[in-house]
């Protein structure tokens, strides 16, 4: 029982930190349309700049998400305004291809910068755990989940309590009654997919202490975050985080009670299930095709 | 997609050309090339390599280039066609040449497994779910160990043959495979069946409106896509000795075969493979530069993004049309007014046995009872019932949120209703298919006039499809009877001369007629006619009013949504108002001009002006 | 009285076909003005036109005496206080009630004072911005979410409101709420020009009355007279009501 609660736990903590990572991606889509599959590869790369920065200066990766995340956040600007602002008006599964060949040189840069090896970083509490009873937790992952947290919920201060919040909910829900009031959609989105990334920032730096990084290893954080929009419902941010917290916890349970191996196929059988059954997914809108007369 | 599909009528062009020399030249160059350096396994591997890049470009060529379905899980097809060449080879003591065509048939049925599941989504999500399809292959491969030998993979026999032969079986075979697979493309695309992957492309919604069974279609042209997939993923299998599931299954041979077929042209019969030509030798350069694999991986995304973004119609669209614009066309395609021809009663002849019974009285043709339609909270068909007369010529007015579009929809099968039924004929039609409300005689116009914008006048009139038969789809995409009909047709509507001319490039008043055309090559019963006034200047409105009329006397009925009043009310035998939802008024025009219910409907509801007046003045 | 909007010769439409054809037409200050017409005739370009969402192609309007024609951009045109009421869609659902009058202030967000005060003002004159404040606008019903819209709008302090069918998917009650609110801001000052697909409701209700049809204005005048007009039926039913 202890070992069910146990798992179930370790799998809440792993959600939490999923959530983290795929906000970004599903707040991108929900504004602008677009699956950017480059997302994974800008996690893996500020995790690749925290490790850097660890290993020179020895300060604690969580805190060097306050280096990161402003970093990547002008890389998002950039990157949005050389290339995504210029695609807008492909048709959607170009756009994927495209953000797809977007990862694919992402990885390889990467590749030659930091070659193909597997790099963790190792704070001091990397092996220590909390004794909660008979429940053991890994200290980095709660400290990892508990940085989600706070990001995840200054995330919401920011899309509710700020102008800028607002429009891009206003945006991602209603582009013309956004552009009625005076919103720049342009600049919305450039701001928008500027936060996805800076998201990423943190996301990447939370993703050194938990998981090994290597340039390839975009592929299965790819598998993973389209599962969760997927599930959550691409473009609702409340979607994704109960989409990575559910499947947080399933992929623990398969991990515990099937195999390491077969956990991460939980995610694509998610995807293929969902867009075939209830393409909206949990918690995302229908895209109306009907036109009333 | 932004492709330029090949003309469907194959020009009778010399044999002896330019460019069919350059082919002839190049095809015999890889011939002969084993027999001229035997001993240059480097070479020959390469070329192999792109051999089978090429036989996978050209088929996803037919899925994505032709019918517009962008997937990137076409690697798939090559791991299911090793493995099964892998699995069985050790159990059946055969050579894996003769194995291969099995991986072909795995290949099939997956395919048929797929094109019916996953082609209900389209766009993003149709990607999304190729991506996972082979994520979950290749995890399947590596986790279930005991039946696919896991990441360990599985070993071939090596080839029985000496060091003389060499590469040269493996050689031959793919290149023979490569050149079936582009024949198999140029074929598919002078067929019914390549015209009607194209028109799904286009507007699949309208391909389905003209009598193209879209769920069959696509599931062929998974099939068409993959099969030879299969059978190249047996031989290379062979060739490699050994497979395992992360190179058999692999994204980046699935982005590959996307960039060759971008580079080479989207769409084009020989783009596919001149981009196989080109993605394979840049692979192994970039490979070779520098031992980290990152250099690869760098230039190939950039070259992808810049492909996508600079390049979207790929090379070969590109030169054709700087040398057309150099050329200086002979033909200037500049927006002609249609003539207008004198209608005698050269009105093409309808269906056979419709009697023309001209007028109202006649027997009912469509007959709607209790539609109701809702879209969330409103209700925008609220217990429609009316039925129309054989033979009619039946207008449908109401003011703006009456319903009529939705009823429009409702019977030409763009939506189904929450209750009701729609009777053609005396058949119940309200949950069929809308191709099969097609072969039943049905036809609708739309508000925006709907062609497919990339073929031409004469394509887009000769894609209706009266039936669906298996036979017909190898069939020519542009029989000479056909072709005769649709002459006829055009000419009737006075655009004879405008069949070579790609439809895009037409006025919105000639798109209609085109459409109307369109809609009579499917000799049908009933047509429906959307705002078939709508945008265009008033000649016109009495030449497509004259067109309707002569029509009818042949024995089509006509259902016309319109908003011109005088229009509709001179050429209309019958009326139906609708207002809220329902049909509040039906009879003669000149019974509607008169009828109360019928202005209050237009004015607004008997409001009770002093209850506004006490709201609103001061 | 006061012509807070001209137009003149406008000639407007989209996607290439001229839907307006010469319209000339003066809007008159501080008054509910409401264009009636069959479809097509161009009710909803011309409201368009004016809110900078079309391009006229031909003519002018002014504002105030300034141009509007042109000139100026969407954003800009809010900012010379000319706000437009969509037929539907105008809401962000998800988003609460007051967030979403809020928004209407946008172009405004620098002055968090002035937005406010303004959002003060706007509750008092439309209880349901204070009363169902932290309600998702989704969950409203028709007439309650026009009401957020007409506050939206108010926003700004507009001195010209463009109507888009106010009357749209509503039903008799909330029809007079609504129109009671129409007529409140034009009680304060401001100028209505408003289209209206009901015809009776909407000229019973204004102050001067405009018939579109072909894309011209073919009737205009005091409300009342253009209703009572006998040209009316003719341009709806193409011929004469005989009355029974």
């Amino acid at each position: 029982m202890t070992l069910l609660v146990q798992t179930i736990l370790l799998g809440l903590l792993i959600g939490g930190v999923y959530a983290l990572f795929a906000s970004g991606l599903t707040l991108v889509f929900g504004v602008m349309g677009i699956v950017n599959v480059a997302h994974p590869a800008f996690l893996v790369l500020a995790g690749l700049f925290t490790y850097e920065l660890w290993s020179r200066l020895g300060i604690d990766p969580l805190l060097l998400t306050l280096v990161t995340t402003p970093v990547m956040f002008a890389v998002g600007w950039l990157v949005y305004k050389g290339l995504v602002a210029r695609v807008r008006s492909s048709a959607t599964s170009m756009s994927v291809v495209l953000t797809f060949g977007l990862a694919i040189a992402l990885e390889g840069a990467m590749g030659m910068t930091w070659k193909n090896v597997f790099r963790s970083v190792t704070p001091v509490y990397f092996n220590q755990s909390f004794h909660v009873g008979a429940l053991v937790l890994p200290k980095a992952q709660v400290f990892g989940c508990a940085a989600s947290a706070v990001v995840l919920f200054l995330l919401y201060l920011l899309l509710t309590r700020t102008w800028m919040g607002r429009a891009i909910r206003s945006a991602s829900e209603n582009p013309e009654g956004a552009h009625l009031v005076g919103i720049d959609i342009g600049t919305v989105s450039a701001f928008t997919f500027a936060i996805g990334i800076a998201t990423a920032g943190v996301g990447g730096s939370v993703m050194s202490i938990l998981y090994p990084i290597f340039p390839a290893s975009q592929y299965v954080w790819i598998s993973r975050t389209l599962g969760i929009i997927v599930l959550g419902g691409m473009g609702s941010l409340p979607g994704a985080v109960l989409g990575a917290l559910v499947l947080g916890v399933a992929e623990t349970l398969t991990a515990t009670y099937v195999s390491t191996q077969w956990s991460v196929v939980v995610f694509y059988v998610v995807i293929l299930v969902v867009l075939l059954v209830k393409p909206e997914g949990l918690m995302g809108a229908r895209m109306r095709k009907d036109v009333v007369a | 997609m932004t492709a330029e599909p090949a003309p469907a009528v194959a020009a009778r062009r010399p044999l002896l050309t330019w460019r069919n020399a350059l082919f002839a030249l190049a095809g015999a160059a890889l011939i002969a090339f084993p027999l001229l350096r035997p001993g240059d396994q480097y070479h020959q591997t390469v070329l192999i390599l792109i051999f089978v890049l090429g036989v996978m470009a050209t088929g996803w060529n037919v899925i994505a280039g032709f019918t517009g379905y962008v997937s990137l899980g076409q690697s798939a097809f090559l791991g299911l066609g090793a493995y099964t060449v892998g699995l069985l080879v050790h159990k059946v003591h055969v050579s894996p040449f003769l194995l291969a065509p099995l991986g072909g048939v795995v290949a099939a049925v997956m395919a048929v497994l797929l094109g019916s599941t996953i082609m209900r989504n389209r766009g993003h999500a149709y990607v999304i779910i190729t991506i996972a399809f082979l994520f979950l292959m290749q995890a399947i491969g590596l986790n279930a160990s005991g039946f696919t030998g896991g990441s360990d993979g599985i070993t071939l026999p090596l080839p029985p043959w000496g060091l003389g032969v060499g590469n040269a079986p493996f050689y031959y075979a793919l290149l023979a495979l490569m050149l079936l697979s582009t024949l198999m493309t140029w074929w598919i695309r002078r067929t019914k069946f390549g015209m009607g992957l194209v028109a799904i492309r286009e507007d699949e919604d309208k391909a389905a409106a003209i009598g193209v069974r879209t769920s069959v279609y696509k599931v062929l042209a998974t099939v068409a896509s993959g099969v030879l997939i299969g059978v190249a993923g047996g031989i290379y299998a062979y060739f490699l000795s050994f497979i395992d599931p992360r190179g058999m299954f692999d994204i980046l041979v699935s982005v590959q075969i996307v960039l060759a077929a971008l580079l080479g042209g989207l769409g084009t019969i020989w783009g596919p493979v001149l981009g196989a030509f080109l993605v394979v030798p840049m692979n192994e350069v970039t490979n070779g530069v520098a031992a980290a694999q990152g250099v690869h991986l760098f230039v190939f995304g950039l070259v992808l993004v810049a492909v996508v973004m600079f390049l979207p119609r790929g090379l070969i669209p590109t030169v054709r049309g700087w040398v057309e614009a150099r050329r200086k066309s002979t033909v200037a395609f500049e927006r002609r007014q249609s003539v207008p021809r004198v209608v005698e009663l050269s009105a093409p002849r309808m269906r056979a046995g419709a009697d023309p019974a001209p007028g109202p009285g006649g027997r009912p043709l469509l007959e709607v009872d209790g539609l109701v339609k809702r879209f969330g909270g409103l209700t925008a068909v609220d217990g429609c019932s009316f039925s129309v007369a054989e033979g009619s010529l039946t207008g449908l007015i109401g003011p703006n949120g009456s319903g009529k579009t939705t009823v429009f929809n409702l019977v030409s099968g763009m939506m189904r209703p929450n209750q009701g039924s729609v009777r053609l004929g005396g058949e119940a039609i309200e949950k069929l298919q809308p191709w099969d409300r097609a072969y039943r005689g049905l036809g609708r116009t739309f508000q925006s006039t709907r062609l497919f914008p990339k073929l031409t006048v004469m394509e887009n009139v000769v894609a209706p499809l009266k039936r669906f038969e298996w036979a017909l789809l190898p069939a020519d995409a542009v029989s000479g009877r056909e072709a005769r009909r649709a002459m006829e047709l055009l000419d009737f509507v006075g655009l004879a001369d405008f069949g070579p001319q790609p439809a895009w490039q037409l006025s919105f008043g000639q798109k209609k007629l085109v459409e109307l055309a369109q809609l009579l090559m499917l000799e049908p019963r009933l047509i429906l006619l959307d705002e078939p006034a709508g945008g265009i200047n008033p000649g016109l409105i009495e030449r497509i009013s004259d067109t309707i009329r002569a029509l009818n006397k042949q024995g089509l009925t006509f259902v016309i949504v319109e908003h011109n009043m005088p229009m509709v009310l001179e050429l209309c035998d019958a009326m139906l108002v609708m207002a809220n939802g329902r049909v509040i008024a039906e009879g003669s025009p000149d019974a509607i001009q008169s009828d109360r219910k019928v202005l209050d409907a237009y004015l607004g509801e008997d409001w009770n002006a002093e209850a506004a007046a006490e709201g609103a003045r001061p | 009285m006061a012509a807070v909007l001209e137009l003149q010769g406008v000639v407007s439409g989209y996607g290439g076909a001229r839907v307006l054809q010469g319209v000339d037409l003066a809007v008159e200050s501080g008054a509910i003005t409401c264009v009636v017409g069959p479809n097509g005739a161009g009710k909803s370009t011309l409201l368009k036109t004016v809110s900078g969402v079309c391009r006229a192609l031909e003519g002018s309007i002014r504002l105030n005496g300034e141009h509007t024609l042109s000139a100026l951009n969407p954003g800009q045109i809010l900012a010379c206080g000319v706000v437009q009421v969509p037929q539907q869609n105008a809401l962000f659902p998800s988003l609460t009630v007051k967030e979403n009058v809020l928004m209407g202030a946008y172009i405004l967000r620098n002055k968090p004072a002035l937005v406010r005060r303004r959002l003060r003002e706007v509750e008092d004159l439309i209880p349901i911005v204070r009363d169902r404040a932290g309600d998702r606008a989704g969950n409203l019903s028709g007439g309650q979410r026009r009401a957020v819209e007409f506050a939206r709008s108010l926003m700004l302090d507009p001195s010209l409101v463009l109507l888009d069918e106010p009357s749209l998917g509503l039903d008799r009650k909330s029809l007079k709420q609504v129109w009671s609110l129409i007529a409140g801001m034009r009680d304060r000052g401001r100028t209505i020009l408003l289209v209206e697909q009901n015809v009776r409701l909407g000229l019973g209700g204004a102050d001067y009355g405009v018939v579109l049809e072909g894309g011209r204005v073919r009737l205009q005048g005091r409300a009342s007279e253009v209703l009572e007009h006998p040209e009316i039926a003719d341009l709806y039913l193409g011929g004469t009501v005989r009355d029974a």
